[in-house]
């Protein structure tokens, strides 16, 4: 099985904690194999992560560079990042509780949805707003995830492909004129393939560049952690993950701040 | 002609996933990941999501290790036998 599955499991033992997120959800959702990290959306309260890191601790990961998993940085929207060695392999995690450009209504909807599920993953229609990223690899999976969209008015709200729109637009007509006040690039569809085609890269640029800025936020509020981190990483080395956990939250304190926006 | 031809996005490749059994998956995923730890060495400082995924040499330059902020192969840490 798996790694991604195992631990997946045993983060979820007794109670739905964690959602699987990002690549390996890809692969759940049968698109394709092109990542060997693992991403997990994590629920935002305590018992959660304090089981998140237990497990984590048994199999002797350690933090890289990020935030600690603690409740005051994930509220911000940090990340969270950890790696083991498992059976000749590196295994790296990524934790977030406040997936970008899902509405916390989405997310509520999420958890429940996933609820019983094994495993329990992201739904395209979340993954692909997550996978919005700056960067180009992200995009094609955008494309693929907006066709398994059950509802037309969906797939015209997210369709990357200017073929499948204009058939969109011939089978539902009724659907373009709101959307285009959601969707602007929509307004293109009577122009044509190429003018949708421009319409479309323009808006893929515009979200690509906000999601840099967005990062940008946060690499800009991390550099205080970063000055301490070869110190900081050096001391964590030694000592078990719940005591380099609290070491890490202590460097947080002092240089990290909660949420970049408020620095 | 082209134009008839619908937009791709991923290989026929990567879609075929979906004519895998869920035991057959299971196995494709984990030589995957099993082959692609070849690459660990190239992508030690990069992340994959949260908000450090873009590349590092793209991060500011104090953040940035010396390989891709100076060009040099870092220096292994003291004690190392590489």
């Amino acid at each position: 099985m798996s790694v991604y599955l195992e631990l997946t499991a045993d983060f979820n033992r007794g109670r739905l904690r964690t959602i699987v997120c990002s690549g390996q959800a890809v692969v759940l959702l049968r698109l394709a194999i092109a990542s060997k990290d693992g991403d997990w959306i994590l629920r935002e309260d305590q018992e959660s992560l304090d089981h998140v890191l237990g497990e984590l601790g048994r199999r002797g990961a350690r933090y890289r560079f990020g935030a600690p998993m603690d409740l005051r940085w994930l509220r911000g929207g940090w990340s969270c990042h950890l790696e083991f060695p498992h059976e000749g392999t590196r295994v790296r995690t990524d934790f977030f509780t406040r997936p970008p450009r899902v509405s916390a209504s989405r997310l509520a909807n999420l958890w429940q949805e996933q609820e019983g599920k094994s495993p329990p993953f992201t739904a395209a229609a979340d993954l692909l707003l997550i996978k919005q990223t700056a960067r180009e690899k992200d995009w094609p999976i955008v494309g693929e995830l907006a066709r398994l969209l059950a509802d037309p008015a969906d797939q015209m709200r997210h369709s990357r492909s200017a073929r499948d729109l204009l058939a969109l637009a011939a089978a539902h007509p009724e659907l373009v004129v709101p959307l285009v006040r959601e969707r602007p690039a929509l307004a293109a569809l009577s122009g044509g393939l190429d003018r949708l085609r421009i319409e479309l890269e323009r808006e893929r640029f515009a979200a690509m560049d906000a999601d840099a800025q967005r990062v940008q936020r946060y690499l800009a509020a991390a550099a205080g952690l970063q000055s301490v981190w070869p110190e900081l990483e050096r001391r964590m080395a030694e000592l078990p993950l719940h005591q380099a956990h609290r070491l890490l939250v202590d460097s947080a304190t002092a240089c990290l701040p909660n949420c970049p926006t408020a620095s | 002609m082209s134009a008839e031809l619908p937009d791709r996005f991923l290989s026929e490749e990567d879609l075929d996933l979906r004519s895998l059994s869920w035991e057959e998956l299971l196995i494709w995923w984990d030589r995957f990941l099993q082959a692609a730890q070849a690459s660990n060495d190239l992508d030690e400082f990069e992340y994959s999501h949260g908000v450090f995924a873009i590349p590092r040499r793209d991060w500011p330059e104090a953040m940035r290790p010396p390989i891709e902020r100076d060009g040099l192969p870092p220096q292994p840490p003291q004690g190392s036998s590489g």
